[in-house]
Formats: structure tokens, C-alpha cells, sequence
């Protein structure tokens, strides 16, 4: 079983969470349709280690995981108020 | 004691509502007609604090209240109150605000609650659940949001009356947690 680490709940099998995808920069609100529709639907696929949003369903908690998609190894998990005093980027 | 709203009354009855078999290695009981309450939002620890209810704010820590039943802390902001103590919350079923930054969470009809006890409880739940609920791993007044079967559930290590826990969960699945523990339990 794939074990994944909560900021609130600890250690809790993988199927307790559902992934939001990679932590992206926001456009401006007029930043036009292409460059929003590029935030929304397009996706960097990128190799190596990338801030991802998560969830952990059954106490509908956010947080932010640091993830090496090589290896599909979480590195650590923050809460958000953490990765904000971190800097809040992606 | 409360009118049960009608998905309750559905619900009731999936296994049986008297007291634990003490004898048994476990016992299965629901107590989803006895009073649970709900409080979420950041004036909930001082709103429940004017109504006797003081909580530490330590996510996943429940409490014993003096009236009777626990004070579940989900998280720094969000309680579940089960038995006795959630009595005076009965009536906040309406969705209305309590308090500015207070809210009800709706309990008593949303939710069903379980409890199983006995000596076999953690093995039954091992079948069922990720988390290692064994008795040296998840002290008593712990609590897991987790799943059950692969639903969500709250459980609650309170061994007031031995070993035991409760699971509380979405109306709708009590059918089919119900039957899970049931096969669980085995024959």
C-alpha cells in the first residue's frame, strides 16, 4: 500500500486523496482568454520535482506536497499556511 | 428525545441498537438515534466555550464532557459532539448561522453512528481500514477521518466502556458500511 503523509491527519493510504495537479502561476484577470485557457486546461508534464496541490477526502483538507515525478516520490507535504510562509509559489 | 428525520429512520435498524455483547469478541451496535451535533467555523471554539464546551483546538483529539458523550475535535475549527453533551445542539438543523462565523453541521440526520467494541474490534477494522487502529498505535480519545470500505468515516477510539470505537458517516452509506462490518465480523 502506497502511504502518503497528511499535514493534518499523518500517514494515510494513497486512496484517501485525490491529486488537484501542479501548483501554477495565476493569470491576471485580463490576461486574456488564451492565457487562461492555457492555466486551466494545459499542463507542463514536467519531469522532476514539481508543488502540487492535494486533497485528503474524507476531511476535505487542501495542502501542498513537493513531488519527484521521476519517481513518483512525495518528498514532504505542507500545509498551506506553511508553503505560503515559503513564499507561495510554484 | 429528538423526531429522527426520515433518511434517518431509513438507516436505523441495520444492526442492533441495545447494548454491547460484552462477551463476544465484538459487538455491533448502532446508536444512530441517540443526540450527535455539529459546530464548524472560525467563532466556534468561543461559541462553544459560552455553552460549556471548552476545546484545546488539538485537530483529531476527542474529549470526554462531563454530561455525558465526547466532544470530537475534527479540526481547530470544526466539532463533532456525540451523546449526552450535543443534547442543546439538537435543534440546529436549519443551516442558519449560530453566531457570526459559526455553523451548524447537520449530524443528527446526515450522519449515521456506529459503534463497535470488543477485544476484536482493531483486527475487524484492519480489514476494512488503512489506518493502524490497533490499541498501541491509536490511544484511546484518537480520532481517524478516514475510510471505511472505502467511504468516508470518522472514527473515535473511546474506551469509556472497554475497548471500542465509533463511526460516524454519511447517512447514506450507513446501509452499506452496515453490511460491511457485518461480513467483517464473519459468521
Amino acid at each position: 500500500m502506497k502511504i502518503m503523509t497528511c499535514p493534518l491527519n499523518g500517514p494515510r493510504p494513497i486512496t484517501e486523496f485525490a491529486c488537484g495537479g501542479p501548483i501554477k502561476e495565476r493569470p491576471a484577470d485580463d490576461a486574456g482568454g488564451a492565457r487562461w485557457a492555457e492555466y486551466v486546461f494545459i499542463e507542463d508534464n514536467a519531469a522532476g520535482i514539481v508543488l502540487e496541490w492535494w486533497y485528503h477526502v474524507p476531511t476535505a483538507f487542501w495542502f501542498v506536497a513537493e513531488r519527484d515525478t521521476r519517481t513518483d516520490t512525495v518528498i514532504r507535504s505542507m500545509t498551506v499556511a506553511a508553503w505560503k510562509e515559503r513564499g507561495g509559489r510554484p | 428525545m429528538p423526531v429522527a428525520p426520515a433518511p434517518l429512520r431509513f438507516a436505523v435498524g441495520l444492526v442492533p441498537t441495545g447494548a454491547h455483547d460484552t462477551g463476544a469478541p465484538t459487538s455491533l451496535r448502532d446508536r444512530s438515534l441517540e443526540p450527535r451535533a455539529g459546530v464548524k467555523g472560525p467563532g466556534a471554539p468561543a461559541f462553544l466555550a459560552a455553552h460549556g464546551i471548552v476545546t484545546d483546538g488539538i485537530a483529531n483529539r476527542a474529549a470526554r464532557h462531563p454530561a455525558g458523550g465526547l466532544v470530537a475535535m475534527l479540526s481547530g475549527t470544526e466539532v463533532l459532539i456525540l451523546g449526552a453533551a450535543a443534547a442543546p445542539f439538537a435543534d440546529y438543523g436549519s443551516g442558519a448561522p449560530l453566531a457570526p462565523g459559526v455553523y451548524p453541521v447537520p449530524r443528527f440526520g446526515g450522519t449515521y453512528w456506529f459503534s463497535l467494541a470488543g477485544p476484536g474490534a482493531p483486527a475487524l477494522l484492519a480489514t476494512l481500514c488503512g489506518v493502524d487502529l490497533r490499541p498501541h498505535r491509536f490511544a484511546d480519545l484518537a480520532i481517524a477521518q478516514t475510510m471505511i470500505a472505502r467511504v468516508s468515516a470518522v472514527i473515535v477510539r473511546d474506551d469509556a466502556d472497554g475497548l471500542g470505537f465509533h463511526i460516524v458517516g454519511d447517512i447514506t452509506l450507513a446501509p452499506y458500511v452496515a453490511d460491511a462490518l457485518r461480513k467483517a465480523e464473519g459468521p
